[in-house]
């Protein structure tokens, strides 16, 4: 075994002594509603992430040492947060832990040579597309978002698929088309711009984005989409231009829609004034506040608050959840691991050696970086709320399933690179 | 593309440092504003455990108490109606309204221990809410509830110097103790809204009580107004708009035209001073705005400079028009004048002490504002004066003190005009100014003004 699997599984091993230590709290407090099946469970998962290290050390996957102690946390912190919340609902969690995990280790291990998924670009988009509209036709609304899709008793969310896809899609056009973009193939008042061929697929992404926030009234998903695709195009081209008219377009569609669609309206009034109509629309926000004022600097403790009162609490709202019971220290510390993740991903980016790695791994990480930061300011009013989840927190089979896969991705692509680096491959 | 990365991380940490900021702003900066907002939830899970705190006059006479049952406290208001509107009522099903309401967070004994360690009230076995110490006269506010009978109206009575509320009715009244029996019928239409506190949030065109705010305004616009001789015609006409004045005909000073509330010379004086300077003496005077208190108040609603076209100019100066003001607005007015034309603000929470007695927080009363002159005010008060002993205030008279006051009796659509009657006594060294208003009860000087007279009767004859 090498020092870097050493060094992953006594990391992991601080973060499941964390854990532990939150499974007896809450055992503490209430030993018939938490009774001794967390430590089960809890235990089930701390070893299926140490075999997996084991596994990964077996394989030689010589991947960056944080990213798995970093989902490990980030799990053990929303199974914790799900018992807390509803024992029923973390026991489903639970297995949906098992796939994730499972797809984590089929992703590096399938996909180590990552490189390769350049060559299906166009399979990519048209699958995308395809899911999208399907979910546009066939989607059964959630919570005001109609971006399911029921396939008998089990129901996903295609958006969270696709945004990944759109992620690779992304990276091997870029590629590709790299030199086109950043030079331009005319000018126009002094300044190089490409040809319609080649920012077409801006066009569309634009267009794409904007289906999914009229059609699926899914606001928060169109700006994940969105910011991904221009934070890809910036690593790609560096050009401030293609950010600013981006922005520009989207802001303009933004306000198109506003006046259109009353229930834009209504979301951007609540947004602005919840307190107007606390016991209607502003009820789900004026709660998230509350759960976070009444957590204060240090906290209720957990178990000991009462995040109950904020409806979608186990899904939309675990972040206020996790504020109100262990207060403004227990939140920054939170974010602090996702910036962690995201800071590790980009260095996964940066040590990459082929542009496509960089484009690939500097997108997820960026994806990731947009959707917890969408979801965060929105329980906490900074921007409108919009009906994301919490990256590894959040309960939802297909956003845990997809944020695995998006590790696992990370792990190949630094992987590769350090192997190269060390002669291990070629 | 790897400085593309490195500027693009940057600016994703830029987003996660203004989430840290944001979730400071909610749970450090605004914390207890926040959960101290008595529709938090939370709230009852605490006070379920809390002994709450009385609420008490300023003698220290229980307004509202806990008392245990089996099943935790129930609420008592021992003075019912008399105190319903200042006290409110405190159900787990329909809320709280009054100093319930308002003074929740001390009444459930939040402090900043808990501020900065939110789960030592869950490591407590009993606890202890504050008591809240009132400024209120508890005979006097009884007076006030008893000589208002059976009419609609409010009363607010308060010490003009530190803006001490002493007294503060709104009739019709309900029981606070039977709240969640009566709801239904509280709520509906019909009965009067007797949940409605008319002192502080009833709004009625302030009638020529407001003469006294246009008088101010005229005298501060040109003094030269003070010595002129009016020749009153007994209606004045703008614009082809009659205003009817036929009380007063002839020739009238300015302390005459307020003492027998001449419609004529107000209306002129208005109009001389024009738009602007007629709404600069309404928002001096605390009109305009909504006044900060205890329990919730409205803003008076005024038209802007831009709407004061002349005849409604004319109309608003005597009171009429489109302007709505609360009791409380009026009787800051009356507390002004009284006050040498500085105005307070009032208050209604005197102290706060811990269940041992030991005081937590005392109300030091605000720096008074100057609103007119010292020169202005003297004659105000004398013509305010002149109103009580010759004018149409006679009713408030008091043998051996003097009185200050106006009447009005608004014009409303609701059938007879509203009665009222604003002022202070004694007038050397003023006790206490009031506001009162009675709905639809006919003329301010013969129906407010004996409740006027009788509520300083209590306060500096029968106190000494």
């Amino acid at each position: 075994m090498l020092a870097v699997h050493r060094k992953v599984m006594s990391l992991i091993l601080w973060a499941a002594l964390f854990f532990g230590a939150g499974l007896l709290n809450l055992w503490f407090i209430d030993n018939q509603r938490w009774h001794t099946d967390i430590f089960t469970y809890g235990g089930i998962l701390v070893v299926l992430l140490l075999a997996i290290s084991l596994l990964l050390a077996r394989w030689k996957i010589i991947g960056d040492p944080y990213i798995l102690p970093l989902i490990a946390m980030l799990n053990f912190i929303g199974m914790l947060l799900l018992f807390r919340l509803s024992p029923d609902v973390a026991v489903k969690q639970f297995y949906w832990q098992v796939v994730g995990l499972l797809s984590f280790v089929f992703v590096i291990k399938f996909l180590a040579d990552y490189v390769r998924l350049q060559d299906y670009k166009y399979v990519y988009i048209i699958v995308g597309i395809l899911l999208l509209v399907l979910t546009i036709i066939f989607g059964v609304e959630v919570g005001g978002a109609k971006s399911w899709l029921a396939l008998g008793p089990l129901r996903f969310q295609p958006s969270e698929i696709v945004k990944i896809i759109l992620v690779v899609f992304l990276a091997s056009f870029l590629e590709e088309e790299r030199d086109i973009l950043v030079s331009g193939s005319r000018e126009i008042l002094g300044i190089g711009l490409p040809s319609l061929r080649y920012i077409g697929p801006v066009i569309i992404m634009c267009g794409l984005s904007l289906m999914l926030l009229v059609f699926q009234k899914d606001l928060g998903t169109a700006l994940i989409f969105y910011g991904t695709f221009l934070a890809m195009v910036y690593i790609a081209t560096g050009r401030w231009l293609y950010i600013t008219s981006g922005t520009f377009l989207f802001a303009l569609g933004a306000v198109i829609c506003y006046f259109l669609f009353f229930h834009v309206q209504t979301r951007v009034a609540i947004w602005l004034n919840p307190w107007q109509d606390i016991d209607g629309k502003g009820y789900q926000i004026v709660q998230s506040l509350f759960a976070l004022a009444s957590g204060g600097l240090t906290g209720t403790g957990l178990g000991l608050g009462n995040p109950g009162y904020i409806p979608a609490v186990h899904t939309d709202f675990v972040f206020s959840a996790w504020s109100e019971e262990t207060g403004m220290l227990g939140a920054v510390a939170l974010i602090l691991l996702y910036l962690l993740f995201v800071y590790r991903g980009m260095v996964i980016a940066a040590k990459s050696r082929t542009n496509f790695g960089i484009l690939l791994a500097g997108g997820l990480s960026a994806l990731f970086a947009i959707q917890t930061f969408v979801i965060m300011a929105g329980v906490i009013k900074l921007l409108p709320l919009t009906g994301v989840t919490l990256p590894f927190i959040s309960y939802g089979g297909s956003s845990l399933v997809s944020s695995y896969v998006l590790a696992g991705l990370l792990v190949a692509v630094s992987h590769r690179d350090s192997s190269i680096s060390e002669g291990m491959l070629e | 593309m790897r400085r593309n990365l490195r500027i693009l991380t940057y600016l994703l940490i830029f987003n996660f440092l203004i989430v840290i900021l944001a979730i400071t702003y909610w749970q450090v900066i605004k914390r207890d504003a926040i959960y101290t907002h008595p529709r938090n939830k939370r709230l009852y899970a605490l006070e379920a455990k809390t002994l709450r705190g009385q609420i008490l006059d300023r003698e220290g006479k229980v307004l509202a108490y806990s008392k245990k049952v089996d099943h935790g406290y129930i609420r008592v208001f021992p003075e019912g109606e008399v105190t319903a509107h200042l006290v409110g009522y405190n159900s787990a099903k329909y809320g709280k309204a009054g100093l319930e309401y308002s003074a929740n967070a001390y009444l459930l004994g939040l402090n900043s221990e808990e501020t900065v360690f939110p789960f030592l009230p869950d490591l407590q076995k009993e606890r202890y809410g504050y008591d809240v110490f009132t400024t209120i006269d508890l005979p006097l506010q009884e007076l006030a509830y008893r000589l208002l009978g059976e009419r609609k109206g409010a009363v607010v009575a308060l010490r003009p110097q530190t803006g001490e509320v002493l007294a503060l009715v709104s009739k019709p009244s309900y029981n606070p103790n039977e709240v969640e029996k009566n709801w239904l019928f509280l709520q509906k239409e019909g009965n009067g809204s007797p949940l409605l506190n008319r002192a502080t949030q009833g709004m009625y065109p302030p009638g020529s009580t407001l003469k006294v705010v246009t008088g101010a305004g005229a005298l501060k616009f040109n003094p030269a107004n003070w010595t002129r001789i009016f020749n009153a015609p007994g209606y004045v006409i703008i614009r082809g708009n009659r205003i009817d004045d036929s009380h007063v005909v002839g020739k009238v000073g300015f302390v005459e035209a307020l003492q027998r509330s001449s419609n004529y010379v107000f209306a002129t004086l208005g109009l001389e001073m024009g738009a602007q300077n007629f709404y600069d003496i309404m928002q001096v005077f605390g009109l305009t705005d909504k006044t900060p208190f205890e329990l919730p108040t409205k803003k008076g609603i005024v038209a802007g400079p831009g709407e004061l076209v002349p005849e409604a100019l004319a109309e608003t100066a005597i009171g009429q028009g489109r302007t709505l003001v609360t009791p409380l607005h009026m009787a800051l007015v009356a507390a002004t004048v009284a006050n040498g034309g500085n105005k307070v603000a009032p208050y209604l929470i005197k102290e706060v002490r811990r269940h041992d007695g030991t005081v937590i927080s005392q109300t030091t009363p605000a720096q008074a504002q100057r609103v007119v002159s010292p020169d202005i005010n003297r004659k105000l008060v004398e013509a305010m004066r002149a109103v009580v002993e010759k004018g149409t205030g006679r009713p408030a008279r008091l043998p051996g003190i003097s009185v200050a006051g106006k009447t009005g009796s608004a014009e409303n659509p609701h059938g007879e005009t509203h009665a009222w009657f604003i002022g202070f006594a004694p007038v050397e060294n003023p006790q206490v100014a009031i506001a009162i208003i009675v709905e639809n009860g006919g003329t301010g000087g013969q129906v407010a003004g004996p409740i006027a007279r009788e509520l300083f009767r209590a306060v500096i004859i029968d106190k000494r």
